[in-house]
């Protein structure tokens, strides 16, 4: 039986670990992802992860079902992604190509994308990654939250305490930079992305 | 994005045209049905945003090829990492937790530390008395310049004699096991402690054993990538010496023909 979050958070609160660690099941690589498009470094943001799902935890007894367990969550990552963001002051995202293991791209792809179609994939994704870290952090976040998570404007405007006429704007200016630097950095990148997703 | 109007048909005329806002709703198409409805009709009269929302839409295509390198998360809470706080129940912090949430300074100290933190104290104190005591001399001759202060050579003998003492009695304080009721006080600690020690043990050989294993599978993946690139770059060079192989055998051979052909008509 598959329960929702919301029946999964009430077990929960009444110390059912095994409810909560199916919440952690079905939210760590959400929560995962958008920590790594954040703060760009993959140990930090498994480490933003595991902490958001503690904090989450602890907090438990507090959160009285007033906003979606998933909004919840978000806002907590978020939240520690800033804090880990000032803490380090410097840039979020690393921006060595090299950086990117192909293996792990390999297995990300499965075993039937060509060695080519890893190396184009995985020039394309440092670009990308190169290319959010000229955005500032609010458009960024705007960015990933909307392009990679899918969330309503006004989801995004709730979790960003901002209004809605805001994010749209960020989202607006976010894209136009990010277009700008791909174009230089690709000359033809329409033809690279469909190339890729081809296989 | 905005053009003159000259440039723009005349239907293009709309609240919507050069608005980032009415742009970014159409292109995730996030917004009231008949905001939509009314955007698209625009967009469909409107040269510059359809040029806009195109380009837009093809860096949105670019993006969606970045993706995060996977990675084990197999994240887990154990009911020792925190308690959450049923409204029915007493909650029971584990250690950790506990440990974790209180402030060191708050965190409670064996008997025995804190018997000798009192001795330790008790030491310093006597030893600022008998510091006091003495200075009243020190300073009467500072009036004496070039006598030597004379303390009392009594008490300075007894001070010693006492911190001596006192160290002797802190060395043996300190060098002396727990006293068994505090033992037998904290022993359900310990036990609780040594459980979690045990417990986290097995968790991280646990996760060494399983890292092991996924850079195992890392490097052989890797191996095994490598060594299509190497083949690749293998085929590529072998072809391209055998290309300049036959290029020159190729060269050499009319080269041949060439003073063949010379030699026969010198000959002729």
């Amino acid at each position: 039986m598959t329960w929702t979050d919301e029946e999964l958070v009430a077990r929960s609160r009444t110390g059912d670990m095994d409810s909560f660690n199916q919440l952690i099941l079905r939210w760590e690589r959400p929560i995962y992802a958008l920590a790594y498009r954040v703060i760009g470094q993959e140990e930090d943001a498994r480490d933003v992860a595991q902490e958001t799902f503690l904090r989450a935890f602890r907090a438990l007894p507090g959160f009285k079902g007033q906003a979606k367990f998933s909004s919840w969550i978000y806002r907590i990552a978020l939240n520690l992604c800033r804090d880990w963001i000032r803490r380090k002051r410097r840039t979020p995202v690393s921006p060595l190509p090299d950086d990117v293991d192909i293996s792990e791209l390999a297995a990300e792809q499965g075993p039937s994308e060509s060695v080519e179609d890893l190396v184009a994939r995985r020039e394309l994704s440092a670009v990308v990654e190169e290319a959010m870290t000229l955005l500032p952090e609010e458009q960024r976040t705007a960015v990933i939250l909307k392009e990679y998570h899918g969330m309503t404007f006004q989801e995004i405007a709730d979790l960003q305490g901002c209004p809605l006429s805001t994010v749209k704007t960020r989202l607006y200016q976010g894209l136009s930079v990010l277009r700008k630097h791909l174009k230089d950095r690709i000359p033809s990148p329409m033809e690279q992305a469909v190339r890729v997703r081809e296989h | 994005m905005k053009k003159d109007p000259e440039d723009r048909k005349p239907l293009s005329r709309s609240p919507y045209c050069g608005d980032p806002g009415a742009l970014v709703s159409y292109l995730y198409n996030d917004g009231s049905p008949d905001e939509l409805a009314s955007i698209a009709a625009h967009v469909q009269t409107c040269d510059s945003c359809t040029s806009e929302l195109a380009a837009l839409g093809d860096t949105r295509e670019v993006l969606s090829g970045w993706s995060p390198p996977p990675t084990e998360l197999g994240l887990t809470l154990s009911s020792s990492d925190a308690l959450p706080v049923a409204a029915a129940t007493i909650p029971v912090p584990s250690l950790t937790a506990a440990v974790a949430e209180v402030p060191w300074w708050r965190q409670s100290t064996p008997v025995w530390m804190q018997a000798v933190a009192a001795s330790m104290v008790f030491a310093a104190g006597m030893a600022i008395g008998t510091g006091r005591g003495a200075a009243p001399v020190a300073s009467n001759s500072v009036a004496e310049a070039g006598q030597p202060a004379a303390t009392p050579p009594k008490a300075e003998s007894v001070s010693r004699r006492e911190l001596a003492d006192l160290e002797q009695r802190l060395r043996t304080e300190l060098a002396r096991p727990a006293p068994a009721p505090v033992q037998t006080a904290s022993r359900a600690d310990d036990e609780a402690l040594m459980k979690r020690i045990h417990s986290l043990l097995t968790e991280s050989e646990e996760r060494q054993r399983s890292e092991l294993a996924l850079r195992t599978a890392q490097v052989l993946r890797d191996a095994e990538i490598q060594r299509k690139v190497d083949m690749a770059t293998l085929q590529q060079n072998i072809g391209q010496i055998q290309g300049t192989t036959g290029a020159e055998l190729k060269q050499q051979r009319e080269l041949y023909n060439m003073l063949m052909n010379r030699a026969g008509l010198i000959a002729k």
